[in-house]
């Protein structure tokens, strides 16, 4: 079911590579949702998205780092980490999201409902 | 020669050394009092001898004095005759002079006649060689002595040196007589000093031997050689001479003092017969011994000689024996420290002597063969015998080989059959003694057990191929898990993408055929990469403390489904509510994979065991790696197929390695185990022998940290009235499950019939708020079903269970967006923990 397209909560969506990018866009936007791409950018972006979703290639490893600047950058705004890592029972705010220190977490590849359903948890929460 | 008889050995040399030092010693002594006695004994011979001697001349020397005496006593007899007869009465002085001179000729031992009346007045005298003029003789002893002792018929005086020429006489005087006896006078003889000594000269004695004629008052009256001082003097050495030669018993020479020259003297006295005289024969006591000195000298010398010759060959002997003895004791040494180094070396001592075919073998060679150690010398076959019979052709093959070279060194290994029938490694190491022609000899050197060694070997060589081992899965793991990564990034598009354009295509068409085609093999590939994901451990995992016992006991159900008819399962599982920390997908996956080996293993039908306990393990090696001490549990699969051989064992825990043929086995089974166990901290031990099958043990960390297992414990949130749908084509399961789905606070509305089901949703699907349906159904199956639904309402939450959870299942139930898949048969906790969280988590309008 399609949000109201006034005023739809923005997402924005971290080092994805295009073919990621383009996919998200697809399934998000198809939901009534506002997509926009940052790349990695140290750049201090907007403050005002609902949701931020990364794509984390190596969270053993330098995954924390990029998940804090991340987080440094967005504050207030949940975030959902995208990994090829995460085994595929890895789903919502489970003990890998708690441990990341995000709100979600999904393995790749992700199927569009699981990205919709845990989309949707998240911007659902309350702030 | 062993250290005990060598220390005897070298006691019994010092034994010898002493004696041999006593025997010579006394040999010397010996020697030495021969000699001594010898001297001593010569020294008392020529004591007597000189005594025996000096006896004879003495008597010899007596008896010609006595003679000149004699004849001077018939002279005056025949005169003192003549003068009885007055044959001199009216004789003038000067007749009588001449007459009294004639009457002397011939008698060298006078020199003069006198002759002389009552009053001792001088009627005639004859002086050699002037007529005297002494005229009154009364006042001498030669006139008065014989007048006043008319028994006297011979007087025999004094030596007195003569008034008229000065010359050494002594008179010999007889008494003149009246026919009545009365006194008459004298008629005296002077006797020459000079005819005695000069006699005494000539009878020529040996030097040093001197005769003195004395007068048996003491007075010394001739002496040769001759001393003039002494003659007439007193000597009471004499006396005690005297008295010596008439006391009873007297043997041998008289040793004396010379009172004339201090010279000390061997002597014999010999009264001279009727006269009043004695004779003296004296030796000087260094003339005498000197004989006696000279062989006690040559004794002496000879003995010195004798007794330095023998303590030369003593030394000699001494010298010789302490060389041997070092070289004795330093065989000894060396034998001793030969020893010690074998005794320390723990090997044992070969000798074969290849002519006689006798091998010497020490004691410890023969504990180490594990044979009689009291006998010594064995024959080959003995020894050969020994070996184990495989090995025994080889071990031939090799000696002979070796024998016929000309190599002296021989360094062999082999197997023997110990009597309790294991089996030992035994080292030789020899040497071989050759002849010119290379010929083999002797055959000497140790025997050594290596079974420890080579065991030791084994285990190092065993353990550096685990390490190589663990190594080259981390470096496969690194690499798998890199491809991983980059695959999973490509499968999202490509599942992704494809996902929207199966939507966007219409169903029934070419098209959507291929799409679907891609779609599928995509989620098998994105199956295939999750297990290299979780085999290369580095993937990302949920790690909670997970109930094994239920996840097994589930699995377990899932490989009862599907097991061929002439394979049984026993199941004995007691670990109770001990959990491990990790990934209960993971922990079911093991137990899968486990399990489908030994089904695969047991082509021909047998029983799979799988057991689960807890055990406490002191740590230590299992075939994966090392494990530490403390609480595991434990897994066994156990199948009864035909084995793994050693070779086989050894690469089993390889990354794609499978003995199944192409295609049907990726390879990836037990490194995923691998992987998996590892990851959560645990081993496997894996045991196979050859037609008994194998057993898989893993040992997985009981986890502490959480004393009720979560998995178990977690209390799904009760239910709040929530319409269910449950569909099974089952009654009974209806049924039970209606009960149970009620008992957790929902609404059930069960169904036997997928179609009634889908019939009555269709009629209201606002009415239902989730649905909980069996997969396995006739007329339509539970992901049929759901679809159907999903097409209704795409926000509904479905979960569905089944007896046979496949990964196409899954992968089916995924894409159609169904929260859970339940393994079949169901208990309670597990409905409500899959509603609740199907509810909680659920697709959302």
């Amino acid at each position: 079911m399609a949000r109201a397209a006034d005023n739809p909560p923005r997402i924005l969506v971290v080092d994805a590579d295009p073919a990621l990018l383009g996919l998200l866009e697809a399934w998000l936007s198809a939901q009534g949702l506002s997509v926009l791409a940052e790349d990695g950018g140290d750049e201090p972006g907007r403050n005002d998205f609902d949701l931020v979703v990364v794509d984390v290639p190596l969270p053993r490893h330098r995954g924390l780092i990029q998940l804090k600047g991340v987080a440094e950058r967005h504050p207030g705004a949940p975030i959902l980490a995208l990994s090829s890592s995460f085994f595929a029972g890895v789903a919502g705010a489970g003990l890998v999201a708690r441990a990341l220190g995000v709100a979600g977490a999904l393995a790749k590849p992700l199927s569009r409902e699981a990205l919709v359903t845990a989309v949707n948890r998240l911007l659902d929460a309350p702030k | 020669m062993n250290i005990q008889s060598v220390i005897e050995a070298l006691g019994s040399h010092k034994r010898a050394r002493r004696s041999l030092v006593a025997f010579g010693t006394l040999f010397i002594a010996v020697v030495m009092a021969i000699a001594g006695y010898e001297i001593y004994r010569g020294y008392d011979a020529a004591i007597e001898n000189t005594g025996r001697e000096l006896d004879t001349q003495a008597r010899i020397m007596a008896e010609q004095t006595a003679r000149s005496i004699q004849a001077i006593d018939v002279l005056l007899r025949y005169l003192a005759a003549q003068e009885q007869r007055g044959a001199f009465d009216g004789m003038s002085e000067k007749d009588l002079y001449t007459y009294l001179k004639e009457q002397a000729v011939g008698l060298a031992q006078i020199n003069g006649l006198h002759l002389a009346d009552a009053k001792g007045i001088t009627r005639g005298a004859w002086v050699y060689p002037t007529p005297g003029s002494v005229r009154d003789v009364s006042d001498r002893a030669f006139y008065t002595v014989p007048r006043d002792n008319p028994g006297i018929n011979l007087f025999v005086g004094q030596a007195i040196q003569s008034r008229i020429d000065g010359e050494w006489l002594f008179p010999v005087t007889r008494r003149l007589e009246h026919p009545d006896g009365s006194f008459a006078g004298t008629i005296s003889a002077r006797a020459r000093v000079e005819y005695f000594r000069k006699f005494y000269q000539d009878v020529q004695l040996e030097p040093g031997t001197k005769v003195t004629l004395m007068h048996r008052d003491g007075t010394l009256i001739a002496r040769n050689p001759q001393i003039e001082a002494g003659i007439g003097k007193r000597y009471p050495i004499f006396d005690e001479m005297l008295a010596l030669y008439t006391s009873p018993g007297h043997v041998g020479p008289t040793r004396v003092t010379s009172p004339l020259d201090g010279i000390e003297r061997f002597g014999a006295i010999e009264l001279v017969p009727d006269y009043p005289l004695a004779v003296v024969v004296t030796r000087d006591t260094r003339t005498a011994l000197a004989p006696w000195r000279e062989q006690s000298f040559s004794t002496a010398r000879r003995t010195l000689a004798l007794s330095a010759l023998a303590a030369l060959m003593l030394a000699v002997a001494m010298r010789q024996l302490s060389r041997l003895q070092a070289a004795r004791e330093s065989l000894a040494k060396s034998e001793e420290r030969f020893a010690l180094a074998v005794a320390g070396s723990n090997d044992g001592i070969i000798d074969w002597d290849i002519a006689t075919g006798r091998i010497y073998s020490s004691k410890r060679a023969m504990e180490i063969v594990g044979i009689d150690s009291d006998v010594t010398e064995r024959s080959r076959e003995e020894w050969v015998k020994l070996i184990r019979y495989q090995d025994r052709e080889r071990a031939r093959d090799d000696l002979v080989r070796f024998l016929a070279s000309r190599d002296t060194l021989r360094d062999v290994e082999y197997q023997i059959a110990m009597a309790d029938g294991s089996l030992r490694w035994i080292r030789h190491r020899h040497i071989c003694v050759r002849d010119a022609d290379g010929k083999a000899l002797r055959l000497v050197g140790s025997v050594s057990d290596t079974t420890d060694y080579r065991n030791a070997e084994s285990e190092r060589v065993r353990l550096e191929n685990q390490l190589l081992q663990a190594k080259k899965l981390e470096a496969i793991g690194t690499l798998a898990g890199g491809i991983a990564h980059d695959f999973n990034n490509i499968l999202s598009a490509i599942l992704g993408y494809g996902e929207m354009a199966q939507k966007d295509s219409k169903e029934g068409t070419p098209l959507r055929r291929h799409i679907d085609a891609a779609m599928s093999a995509g989620v098998r590939a994105k199956s295939l990469v999750e297990r290299i994901l979780a085999f290369s451990r580095s993937g990302i995992g949920e790690r909670t403390p997970v109930h094994v016992q239920s996840v097994v006991a589930e699995a377990l159900d899932l490989v009862a489904a599907s097991l061929p008819k002439d394979v049984r399962l026993e199941r004995a599982l007691a670990a109770g509510d001990a959990a491990v920390l990790g990934d209960p997908t993971q922990i079911h996956q093991v137990v899968m994979n486990l399990c489908t080996n030994a089904v695969q293993a047991m082509k021909a039908g047998g029983t799979l065991t799988v057991s689960l306990d807890v055990v406490e393990k002191s740590g230590g090696r299992v075939a994966t790696s090392v494990l530490a001490g403390g609480r595991y549990l434990r897994l066994s699969v156990r199948d009864t197929g035909p084995g793994i051989p050693a070779k086989i064992l050894e690469r089993i825990f390889d990354p794609f390695f499978t003995t199944k043929e192409v295609g049907v086995g990726t390879g990836l089974g037990l490194s995923l185990v691998h992987g998996i166990v590892t990851d959560l901290g645990g081993g496997i031990d894996v045991e196979s022998r050859p037609g008994e099958g194998a057993i898989f043990t893993v040992y997985l960390p009981w986890s502490s940290a959480v004393a009720a297992p979560a998995g178990v414990a977690e209390v799904a949130t009760p239910g709040t009235g929530e319409t269910i749908l449950l569909v099974d084509d089952e009654e009974p399961l209806v049924r039970l499950g209606e009960e149970m789905i009620a008992g957790l606070g929902y609404e059930p509305v069960g169904f036997t019939s997928s179609a009634q089901a889908l019939q009555s949703f269709r009629a209201s699907p606002s009415r239902f708020h989730a649905v909980l349906s069996d997969e396995a159904m006739p007329e339509m199956t539970g992901s049929e079903l759901a679809r159907e639904i999903r097409l209704i309402r795409p926000d509904i939450p479905i979960v569905l269970m089944s007896g046979f959870v496949s990964p196409a299942l899954l992968g089916r139930a995924r894409e159609l967006g169904v929260m859970e898949v339940l393994a079949k048969p169901l208990v309670e906790r597990d409905i409500a923990r899959g509603l609740a969280n199907a509810l909680r988590n659920g697709v959302r309008s």
